[in-house]
């Protein structure tokens, strides 16, 4: 047998395999002490809320209790719901401490750490200082965190090297509880797998970003010029490793939660740090192995509204605010050389945009009158 | 070098050479090229297209289709470095030795003859254009007499030159772009883009709305002139495209006698139901 279908088949009964260990986990359930489920498990408990959103409160417990928070009360997350109805629940805050004791440092665990580093990054609020302007715009950790409890955790399996059974087994040879092993053991791999593909990535991502009013606002423009370029036509033929906004935003070694400006010095697409992003991402990935500083100049989106309005062939109006908030940034964003380089892109363009119609206007043009002549001649005749 | 007898006669008709074997070869390896060349690189510039995805996997999708595409496009451009070969050597040839036998080799005597070489576009091509238009819109009854090799072969002639060279260079730079940009500034990937994606479009245009046009749906060639694999072009072609030549190589080869009227214009004693030299019989009519 050749190795890959070893090895195909090895994940298949992996899969499979843990696939029936979850369905005949009966224990993994924990008991219902704060009886939410006494209404919270009939399916068909929701409501239409005051915009027109149609909410749904069933609550599958044994789907939860496969989630990544099913080890957990949902009081420790959902603060308030004393009351019925409940009119004094609050928003779920991630920053609560969730009465978990994380075993490393004996504290009880909170995801204050991430969220205090987002609240830097491009994302978050800005100091108190100096807060952000529109703050309804920014994403907060469930925009992206939709926290899938429909999806499989196990379906994951075999899409890192990190992964094996060989590792997973080895853990079970002295923690025997076999459930808690598999579940810690996804804990503390999760960040070594991808949990979303690369089409699903780019569908988050311009969820936001190709919504060219609320960038506007932001002095940022619409990402659809990411569409323009090879790695997006790699998406879309669904190459393994097709590079999406992580790819090159998150290289390894980064975090989803610090992204920054492109002017940062600690982001990825730094120019100081470009060649690393192309070349050899912490060691682990090599999409261009022979990258030199040149080659990460090369623009790997195409030129957008901000690079066309700092090169001046679109003008802004003091009426247009959009396209004034992104005047404002683009002459601290684009420099002289992006716009020189801009300037000759869009002559060649113009040449062929001029060129293209022109010869094969004066061909279709000749064609045609060809096509009338022979056709009249033929009228003629007869 | 080859000899070739400029008029062929077979049951009666006449052919006229065009091209030699080399060129035949070098046209059919083109033409392969480009058709697969396009096929395996608009699914490229159109990934959303919902054809783009069925032409990639007949060449085998992602995994293979950029492969095949490379592959076309090296032989394209070792092609276009023969064909560089074969130019100069056939100009050094039939231009520079005649020349040379004569002793009358100089710089200004070969640009001239380099300017004045049939395939090089010249004043003539212009009055053709503007009188052909003049014919097609019946502004007149005369269509312009074709040389050698009239406008439209020219357009097909230097169209693909240019697009090759174009397309070659930026194909190549993009392919290794780590490599050139060791010692070129990172910006030409972006304009090579641009270039090889525009390009690429201007060419499948031309050859389907040129090239297929003239040569395979025009009414008089449908469904194709077989001349590319023949290389001898028909009496009635010759007429209707190259007439100022065919007058030529009629005169001297020895027919000035049965030199045909040009495109258009009828025999005088087949017009108005003049009586004919054969009247139809029956008999000679297919069976059905």
């Amino acid at each position: 047998m050749r190795p890959i279908y070893f090895k195909y088949l090895t994940f298949t009964a992996l899969f499979l395999l843990l696939h029936f260990g979850t369905v005949f986990a009966d224990s993994e359930v924990l008991p219902d002490t704060e009886n939410c489920l006494y209404c919270h498990r009939y399916p068909s408990m929701g409501r239409y809320d005051e915009s027109g959103v149609k909410r749904i409160f069933y609550v599958n417990d044994e789907k939860f209790a496969r989630s990544v928070h099913g080890k957990l009360k949902c009081k420790s997350c959902h603060a308030g719901v004393d009351k019925i109805p409940h009119t004094d629940v609050k928003k779920v805050d991630c920053t609560t401490k969730c009465h978990i004791r994380e075993p490393s440092t004996d504290k009880e665990f909170s995801h204050i750490n991430m969220v205090q580093k987002y609240e830097t990054s491009v994302h978050g609020n800005g100091s108190k200082e100096k807060p952000k302007p529109f703050p309804e715009d920014l994403p907060t950790c469930k925009d992206c965190h939709e926290n899938r409890i429909q999806s499989s955790v196990t379906g994951l399996w075999g899409k890192s090297e990190a992964l094996s059974n060989e590792t997973l087994a080895r853990c079970i040879g002295c923690h025997t509880q076999k459930d808690w092993a598999q579940n810690f053991y996804l804990h503390f791999t999760h960040r070594m797998r991808r949990t979303r593909s690369q089409p699903e990535i780019i569908k988050l991502c311009t969820s936001c970003h190709e919504d060219s009013q609320k960038m506007a606002r932001h002095g940022l423009e619409s990402v659809s010029t990411f569409k323009d370029t090879f790695h997006w036509s790699l998406v879309k033929y669904g190459v393994k490793n097709a590079p999406d906004c992580i790819s090159c935003h998150v290289p390894v070694g980064y975090t989803t939660h610090d992204i920054r400006s492109r002017t940062d010095p600690m982001s990825s697409i730094h120019t100081l740090n470009r060649i690393d992003t192309c070349s050899n991402q912490g060691g682990m990935q090599s999409c261009h192995p022979g990258a030199t500083a040149e080659f990460a100049t090369g623009r790997v989106h195409a030129y957008g509204t901000k690079a066309q309005l700092a090169a001046g062939m679109k003008v802004a109006t003091f009426e247009d605010h959009e396209n004034f908030r992104l005047l404002e940034r683009a002459e601290v964003d684009i420099s002289k050389d992006e716009i020189f380089h801009l300037k000759v892109l869009s002559l060649i363009q113009l040449f062929y945009k001029v060129f293209i119609p022109l010869v094969i206007g004066f061909m279709a043009y000749h064609q045609w009158l060809d096509w009338l002549k022979i056709i009249r001649t033929r009228k003629k005749r007869r | 070098m080859e000899t070739h007898f400029k008029i062929k006669v077979k049951n009666g008709k006449k052919y006229f050479f065009r091209f030699t074997v080399n060129q035949r070869f070098q046209h059919i390896l083109l033409a392969i090229l480009v058709i697969v060349l396009v096929l395996t690189g608009m699914p490229l510039k159109f990934p959303q297209a919902f054809w783009a995805h069925q032409i990639y996997s007949v060449f085998g999708g992602i995994r293979i289709a950029p492969f095949v595409h490379k592959t076309a496009g090296t032989m394209l451009v070792l092609l276009f470095v023969y064909h560089l070969i074969y130019l100069v050597y056939t100009f050094y040839q039939g231009q520079v030795i005649p020349l040379k036998k004569k002793n009358e080799l100089s710089i200004g005597k070969i640009l001239k003859t380099l300017i004045s070489h049939p395939i090089v576009p010249n004043l003539k091509d212009i009055k053709d254009i503007l009188n052909l238009l003049k014919y097609l819109l019946f502004l007149t009854n005369k269509r312009p007499e074709g040389a050698v090799f009239t406008w439209k072969e020219k357009f097909d002639y230097w169209g693909p030159f240019w697009g090759i060279a174009i397309m070659g260079s930026t194909g190549l730079l993009m392919w290794n772009k780590e490599l050139f940009t060791k010692f070129l500034p990172g910006e030409l990937i972006n304009f090579a883009l641009i270039a090889h994606s525009d390009e690429a479009l201007l060419a499948a245009l031309f050859l389907f709305i040129w090239h297929f046009y003239n040569v395979h749906f025009s009414t008089s060639v449908f469904p194709m002139d077989t001349v590319f694999i023949t290389g001898y072009l028909s009496e009635k072609m010759m007429v209707e495209e190259h007439y100022e030549y065919y007058k030529e190589i009629m005169t001297a080869s020895g027919y000035p006698h049965e030199i045909l009227p040009p495109h258009g214009v009828r025999k005088p004693e087949s017009e108005h139901g003049a009586v004919r030299d054969n009247p139809v019989k029956l008999t000679d009519l297919p069976r059905i």
